[in-house]
């Protein structure tokens, strides 16, 4: 199998953006070329840019299985930003419920159920902090938060997949935010979310 | 799989024999109701369940490209900015559906504007948004269409790449290897520089690999010292194919 000559011009574009320094600590901010924009409310945070991001790479390790090098050093860079503060920037701040939800723009209209329009929170906003769960600022520990840690894994997934050397298998801090400082491994991300998931087969909440 | 059981009958309605027009977004058991939304969605969902469930998958693929009404006709253009497309096109070359394939591909070539970035070589997808940056979720979408075939999105999650001898230390992005394989023993490579220059040389590493004598056929001019830990390669910097196979140790 062979690389397309589109491939290999969008890993150089990728790698040269994965590779441009920036800082995704709560007091700083990604670069503007992370994609925070698309399709609100739901997948507007820079995080699904760094997993989506991840699709073609373990793609295109299949199609040159003898040189992988830099698709895992992109991907390490891409793991690296998620266990930044900025990878839960919604957990983080959107607390208890939406205040703006009785002034929604209409698009939403077909995301919120017509009885509960003004008086229900959109999908997406994720409402740390109410009600039977209560506060929980560790995201992956949350009860909730299933779109974070399971893109999260799927990330951290498609590294393993085409390198031996189990770097996220060793403990790693995320979000870094002094007393909001967790520490995870890839496996264990993976048994939580299991253990949640078989606790509640209707899913996380 | 206890979740997906659930999944597959109470929020994406794929147990019936009749393909559904809806699926469930979410659910909120605190007033129990499932935000319903066209099955069209459900062509994104397909990419994330095709490696674990790929049957399901399928259904629910069919019914988002029903949905979508992409199973007889062309779509509009220009199409919206969407990751949907990106989804389709991947899984129309993960699953083999040619005619699917060429309608998406036609569509998202006339509408998502295919950008080339001379000095860089660089390539990306502006989509029509006239943004500063390429838009990033879609272009990833995109970008893995781009790089997908038959099966390959479920072989990537269904076993680690098998391990083998690697190249390494390969000078990217002025150097790439667009195939990178080992058959039989030889491993076989095809190197594009981002600017050919036949009076420069790049060197790589094959590591990992057996040591012993190598036969070499390939880019001419190439010269080849094996140490103890690896094969270094040094070779003018053309784009060209070579092939290492084992000689005598």
């Amino acid at each position: 199998m062979v690389l397309s000559e589109r491939s290999l011009g969008w890993l150089r574009y990728l790698d040269r953006k994965a590779h441009t320094p920036d800082d995704w600590s709560r007091d700083s901010h990604p670069h503007e070329h992370w994609d925070n924009r698309s399709d609100a409310p739901m997948c507007s945070w820079h995080r699904f840019d760094l997993v989506d991001s991840s699709y073609a790479l373990g793609l295109m390790a299949h199609r040159t299985p003898a040189w992988t090098e830099r698709y895992v050093a992109i991907l390490d860079q891409l793991i690296e930003r998620h266990t930044g503060w900025w990878s839960a920037a919604d957990w983080l701040t959107q607390f208890g419920h939406d205040s703006s939800r009785a002034d929604y723009p209409d698009i939403y209209r077909f995301l919120i159920p017509p009885q509960l329009w003004g008086e229900y929170d959109v999908p997406g906003w994720t409402a740390n902090g109410t009600e039977p769960w209560g506060l929980q600022m560790d995201p992956v520990q949350a009860d909730g938060m299933l779109f974070y840690k399971g893109f999260f894994l799927v990330l951290l997934g498609i590294r393993s997949m085409i390198d031996s050397n189990d770097r996220w298998n060793e403990p790693f801090e995320m979000i870094k935010d002094g007393d909001n400082t967790f520490t995870w491994t890839h496996s264990e991300i993976a048994d939580h979310l299991r253990q949640q998931w078989l606790a509640a087969p209707i899913g996380c909440h | 799989m206890p979740w997906w059981q659930y999944a597959r009958e109470h929020y994406l309605s794929i147990h019936n024999d009749e393909l559904p027009k809806t699926t469930t977004m979410y659910y909120d058991p605190i007033v129990n109701v499932h935000h319903v939304v066209p099955a069209t969605m459900g062509q994104v969902v397909a990419w994330y369940a095709g490696p674990q469930v790929p049957e399901d998958a399928r259904r629910l693929f069919a019914a988002g490209v029903a949905s979508a009404g992409l199973d007889a006709a062309s779509p509009s253009v220009p199409l919206n900015a969407s990751r949907m497309y990106g989804a389709a096109l991947a899984l129309s070359r993960e699953w083999e559906m040619p005619d699917l394939e060429e309608r998406l591909a036609e569509a998202i070539e006339a509408s998502y504007e295919p950008t080339w970035e001379a000095a860089s070589g660089e390539f990306t997808w502006g989509l029509g948004l006239d943004e500063p940056h390429p838009r990033g979720q879609y272009n990833a979408f995109l970008a893995a269409a781009e790089a997908n075939g038959p099966q390959m999105w479920e072989r990537l999650s269904a076993a680690p790449l098998e391990p083998c001898p690697q190249v390494v230390g390969v000078d990217f992005p002025a150097v790439a290897m667009t195939r990178a394989e080992w058959i039989n023993d030889s491993l076989f490579l095809s190197m594009s520089p981002l600017k050919p220059d036949p009076s420069k040389r790049t060197t790589f590493r094959i590591v990992g690999a057996e040591p012993r004598l190598w036969d070499y056929i390939g880019i001419e001019g190439a010269m080849l010292e094996s140490t103890a830990s690896a094969l270094v390669v040094t070779v003018p910097l053309v784009e060209g194919d070579m092939e290492f196979c084992p000689s005598s140790y």
